[in-house]
């Protein structure tokens, strides 16, 4: 926690990601001014004019650097580390930066034979201008991570929770259970067994508020894995209301298609 | 200083674990052994790694069982003590055999010490006598083993550290 | 005594007190309507079964229009589908995902407020549980409450408000209730009430009881509002035909359950076979959703949260429907002790169908049948016991239930959450992460050796903390620094003041160690709620008949990881001058200048006199204790002479919010303090 009296310093930094939950932090509008009264945004190049946003040295040190984006080129590996070096916390927010994104499904064009230089000679007309790494990864697989909070996009109570619970010095009520839990406490009737509709909800992390299956939508696993997510035992279900290999693979191999227990099982509907 | 064999008390023999189940005249052949001794505190008893050639029983006082761990500041850390009635140097019924840590004395110690040898000749000689002590030793390393893993699994701390 | 199958409460007494269900009369079926405007009319908001999304739910309705009239469920495991009807009756369906737990215990609920105090710079808990009770101005009717469900509030009211502490937003929840009950004369597809003696007849606890012909409705009053409402109503004496027709339908429904559950002996059938391959079996299915538990009207675990705002708007502490499948239910800092998907559902199936019976006097099912169809996979919670049962030990005994005397219903802690103030006079610091905070208490706080109190800081948390002494008024309390809370509470400086409620839990066996030889056993913090143990034994050789220092001494086995973290040095050195008392230290690590014992508490203990008939206190890491155990019945002592103090997730200290369950035990309200014979058949057990 800052010295009494001192605004905690506070970096946002931005990696390989298409920039939602940033804008969640935007999006925040009211809370955002009361926020701005508890805490100094040094570095926010979406949110405040820099002149260039610069390298964490320059701006740090950091008492919280919340993180957006994954680990995608060798230039944000080398960032990653600075903004750790620079910070006392450090928090990544969203798909990306907690499980590698969608651009994590670049992980696994290995599996076809079909390798990374050959993909980027697909992709672009001159690749020689191209410097990714071969896989797209979260940050906490290059640095310790003292929270990360899920969602694409994150939610935008969730992120006020974390960030009062980091100003308040209290855990975060921020809880890895299943959507289900979510969906119980609104009241929806669930559409797995109402419907028969294929949904993840029960081997997601919970912090929507369970929004797709109040619209008789199954759950798409936005917010990546919980803890003890079951997913072999899902998908089992899912092949008993009729989904195909293909349809499986696909559904564990969206936002969240890094994350370890996600893509373990749509490894195993190949 | 040591005593001479007659001032070593039979009675005190019966009393210590090593040798519980030993009929009169076993004890007797044991005990003869033995010869007491004292030492100050701050004392080396073993070295750690030298031959194991001699067995201590503990009468009186502390002894320290400690480890080297090559680079670190403290070079010799203590992992166990030994108090009253305990048997220290077991690596020595087994023949060429080494120690497996260094013992100092914490305290002033009184202890009876035996050689080796003597020892492992006297449970070849006679099976009943072997048989028995290693029983009683096996008891107590066994016990020791227990609680070392106890000992080593941080239990004050937690599993994420 | 209590039947542990016809589950009753209180409450449910409190509606029917001295009341004799009325005869039954008749009422046209257009009575109903009249039934919904006159309790409109006294200003009770009306809830029951309507048609939404795919299933028959509860919620707001206004006339019987609203009901889903015709419409009948088919139910199978993890299935649920509406079905036209041939008829058009209004309740011609059994249950669905809803039940009525969401009104009189919401899934969210604020328990209290905090304000900031800008001048004292803290943060003061204001009011209590009285924020958000109550659902509207007159109470709630339940419209359609079937008899499995009237079981299922009645098995809530236990928990709730018929315990030691009681829940006020339930108790004001539950008292302006008006329940309009209806028989089932036709079973569900997954139903099985008649195993569990729960239905399918409404018998008590009602306020009208309704059943449902083609033509007519059969009314019923089972109280003194239920009868002066059914005297508005177009009222006649039910005919013998339709009386027949009551008869012929119930006993035709309990030949048609779609279930069945063999109860006999089950309890303790369960805890005699918690290795069975089944748990393996059903582990590799359950995907621990919790979906069971949401829509099963018994289950009550809740979690409790700091929830604050950045601006000045009040700190709010706000609880949530929670699960024994969520891993945040078993955690406490560093540990998690039901980890696997297979210690979960155990857990989940020993609670609702054994451990509920020891809690509560009654079982936790009611048969509605809601967590079969409700599961994603489809698991059958009858199909489990089933197998279990195909080739089980023998059933082992489990604690008896212990009603809890009314007069003792009224304790001074008894409103859950409301703390008092408390003021930090004197913070100690024992070690680079242990402090004790010396709090003064009003007058007339009592504890005994063993208890703990609830240490509240709103805005941060609130946490379990045993008592760790008392000298003229001042309770100290030694913190382990773990966690944000208890960071929080070892920040606190002298003046700084806090909410504190308590005393919690059972306490040491004072009673038992005079005459005696005491060896009291302790690793690391674990001597903090012994060490007034060890006061008040040194105490009572001084004011008491001297202990004879040579069959009835005290004995101190103390270890700690390192000589940095040896509590209460002072006092130690202070103990050891006493005669009747011997105090023996060790540390797992010794630094350069520690000559004293290194090694575990058990090394030492062994080396130790253990007569038979001594008394042994155990206090410290759980595998600290499992291993002094151990060594214990070794020495044959006999376990009604080891105590031992437990540790689980704590919330509520009441047991209502479910957390801190030890098999059937509460660790907050049984324990911590459990003699070892009752927890001998758990202890050391994995997923508990």
């Amino acid at each position: 926690m800052a010295a009494k009296g001192v605004l905690p310093r506070v970096g946002v930094f931005k990696l390989a990601s298409c920039d939602g939950c940033q804008l969640t932090l935007l999006d925040c509008e009211d809370e955002l001014l009361l926020l701005a009264e508890k805490i100094e945004f040094v570095h926010f190049p979406e949110g405040v004019s820099f002149k260039a946003s610069g390298a964490a040295e320059r701006e740090g040190p950091f008492d919280l650097a919340i993180i957006e984006g994954s680990v995608s080129t060798p230039e944000q590996l080398q960032t990653v580390r600075e903004i750790r070096r620079q910070s006392r916390a450090l928090i990544t927010i969203g798909a990306c930066a907690t499980s590698g994104g969608i651009q994590a499904l670049r992980n696994f064009v290995d599996d076809d034979g079909v390798n990374h230089e050959a993909l980027q000679k697909l992709v672009y007309a001159q690749p020689e201008y191209i410097d990714t790494l071969a896989t797209s990864t979260p940050v906490s697989e290059h640095v310790a991570v003292d929270f990360e909070l899920r969602g694409c996009p994150i939610d935008k109570g969730q992120l006020l929770e974390l960030i009062s619970a980091f100003i308040r010095g209290r855990s975060p009520a921020i809880k890895n259970e299943s959507v289900c839990f979510e969906c119980k406490r609104r009241g929806t009737v669930c559409v797995v067994v109402a419907d028969n509709t294929p949904c993840l909800g029960p081997v997601t992390h919970a912090g929507c508020g369970a929004i797709c299956p109040a619209y008789r939508r199954g759950c798409y696993g936005c917010f990546g894995p919980r803890e003890s997510a079951a997913t072999e035992s899902l998908a089992a279900q899912m092949k008993n209301i009729g989904q195909s290999e293909p349809e499986i693979l696909r559904a564990f191999r969206l936002f969240t298609a890094g994350a370890p227990a996600f893509e373990e099982e749509s490894r195993r509907h190949e | 200083m040591t005593g001479t064999l007659n001032s070593v008390d039979a009675r005190l023999f019966r009393g210590l674990s090593l040798f519980a189940g030993l009929d009169d005249k076993r004890l007797a052949k044991i005990a003869s052994q033995f010869t007491p001794l004292d030492i100050p505190a701050e004392a080396e008893l073993l070295q750690e790694g030298e031959d194991a050639d001699q067995l201590y029983i503990l009468l009186e006082g502390r002894v320290s069982l400690s480890v080297a761990i090559p680079g670190r500041a403290q070079h010799e850390t203590v992992v166990s003590t030994l108090s009253r009635g305990q048997l220290l140097g077991w690596s020595a019924l087994l023949p060429n055999n080494f120690w497996k840590a260094s013992a100092h004395t914490l305290k002033p110690c009184r202890l009876l010490r035996a050689s080796g040898k003597a020892i492992r000749d006297l449970c070849e000689r006679d099976h009943e006598i072997g048989y028995c002590l290693m029983k009683n030793a096996l008891v107590t390393v066994g016990q020791r083993l227990e609680d070392c893993r106890l000992q080593s699994l941080n239990i004050f701390g937690s599993e994420d550290g | 005594m209590v039947d542990p199958k016809h589950p009753d409460s209180k409450q449910s007494d409190a509606i029917g007190q001295s009341f004799k269900p009325g005869t039954r009369l008749s009422m046209p079926r257009t009575g109903l309507a009249t039934l919904f405007t006159l309790l409109s009319a006294e200003g009770f908001r009306l809830v029951g079964p309507t048609l939404r999304n795919g299933a028959i739910v509860f919620d707001d309705i206004a006339t019987p229009a609203d009901l889903p009239v015709g419409w009948t469920d088919k139910q199978s495991p993890g299935g649920y589908r509406l079905e036209k009807r041939a008829d058009q009756r209004a309740f011609g369906f059994v249950v669905g995902p809803h039940s009525w737990k969401q009104y009189l215990f919401p899934p969210k609920e604020t328990l209290y407020q905090a304000t900031f105090d800008p001048v004292a710079q803290l943060w003061r808990q204001s009011g209590n549980a009285a924020v958000g009770s109550g659902n509207g101005a007159g109470g709630t009717a339940f419209i359609g409450v079937r008899a499995c469900d009237l079981a299922a509030i009645r098995i809530q009211d236990r928990v709730f408000i018929d315990g030691k502490y009681v829940d006020p937003a339930y108790d004001n929840r539950r008292k302006a209730s008006f329940i309009v009950a209806v028989n089932c004369l036709e079973a569900g597809d997954l139903c099985f009430c008649d195993s569990m003696e729960t239905g399918p007849e409404v018998t008590t606890g009602y306020d009208i009881c309704l059943t449902e012909f083609d033509d007519t409705f059969l009314v019923q009053a089972g109280s003194g509002r239920g009868e002066a409402m059914v005297a508005q109503l177009p009222v006649q004496p039910a005919s013998q035909a339709e009386q027949k027709d009551l008869a012929s339908g119930l006993a035709r429904c309990r030949r048609q359950m779609g279930r069945q559950l063999d109860t006999e002996d089950l309890p303790g059938l369960l805890f005699a076979n918690l290795d069975h391959a089944q748990w393996d079996r059903v582990a590799q299915r359950c995907l621990a959703c919790g979906n069971c538990t949401m829509v099963c009207p018994t289950c009550f675990c809740y979690s409790a949260d700091e929830v604050a705002d950045l601006g000045e708007d009040p700190a709010q502490r706000e609880r949530r429907w929670d699960s024994c499948f969520s891993q945040q239910h078993s955690q406490i800092h560093g540990a998690t002790f039901q980890p696997t998907i297979k210690d979960r559902y155990r857990q989940w199936l020993t609670h609702k169908l054994a451990s509920w019976t020891s809690q509560f006097g009654t079982s936790g099912c009611v048969g509605c049948g809601r967590c079969i169809a409700w599961c994603p996979v489809g698991i059958d919670l009858t199909e489990e016991v089933a197998a279990i049962k195909a080739d089980a030990e023998t059933p082992v005994p489990l604690p008896a239930y212990q009603p809890v005397p009314t007069a003792q219903a009224a304790e001074p802690f008894a409103t859950l959450f409301a703390t008092i103030e408390a003021t930090v006079t004197e913070v100690v610091a024992e070690t680079p992460d242990v402090v004790t905070l010396s709090l003064v208490m009003p007058r007339g706080y009592q504890y005994r050796p063993g208890q703990f109190n609830m240490l509240s800081l709103p805005g941060i948390g609130e946490v379990p903390i045993s008592v760790s002494g008392d000298r003229n008024g001042i309770v100290e309390h030694t913190v382990h620094r773990v966690g944000n809370v208890s960071a929080a509470l070892s920040a606190l400086r002298p003046g700084a003041t806090l909410g504190v409620r308590g005393p919690y839990g059972s306490a040491w066996p004072l009673a038992q160690t005079p005459g005696r030889p005491v060896t009291i056993v302790a690793g690391g913090i674990g001597l903090a709620p012994l060490r007034s143990v060890m006061r008040s034994l040194a105490e009572q050789d001084r004011t008491t008949v001297a202990r004879n220092i040579d069959s009835q001494w005290v004995r101190l086995v103390y270890g700690a990881r390192e000589p940095e973290a040896l509590l209460f040095n002072r006092e130690l050195a202070l103990w050891r001058q006493n005669a009747a008392l011997r105090v023996a230290v060790t540390v797992d690590h010794s630094t350069a200048d520690w000559t004293g014992n290194v090694g575990t508490v058990t090394t030492l203990l062994r080396r130790k006199e253990m007569p038979v008939d001594g008394l042994y206190l155990v206090c410290g890491p759980e595998v600290m204790m499992l291993a002094v155990v151990r060594l214990l019945q070794t020495a044959q002592i006999p376990p009604e002479n080891i105590y031992l103090s437990m540790e689980r997730n704590m919330k509520c200290a009441a047991g209502h919010c479910g957390r801190c369950q030890y098999g059937p035990y509460f660790i907050c309200k049984d324990g911590p303090v459990f003699r070892y014979d009752q927890v001998a058949f758990l202890f050391g057990r994995r997923g508990f």
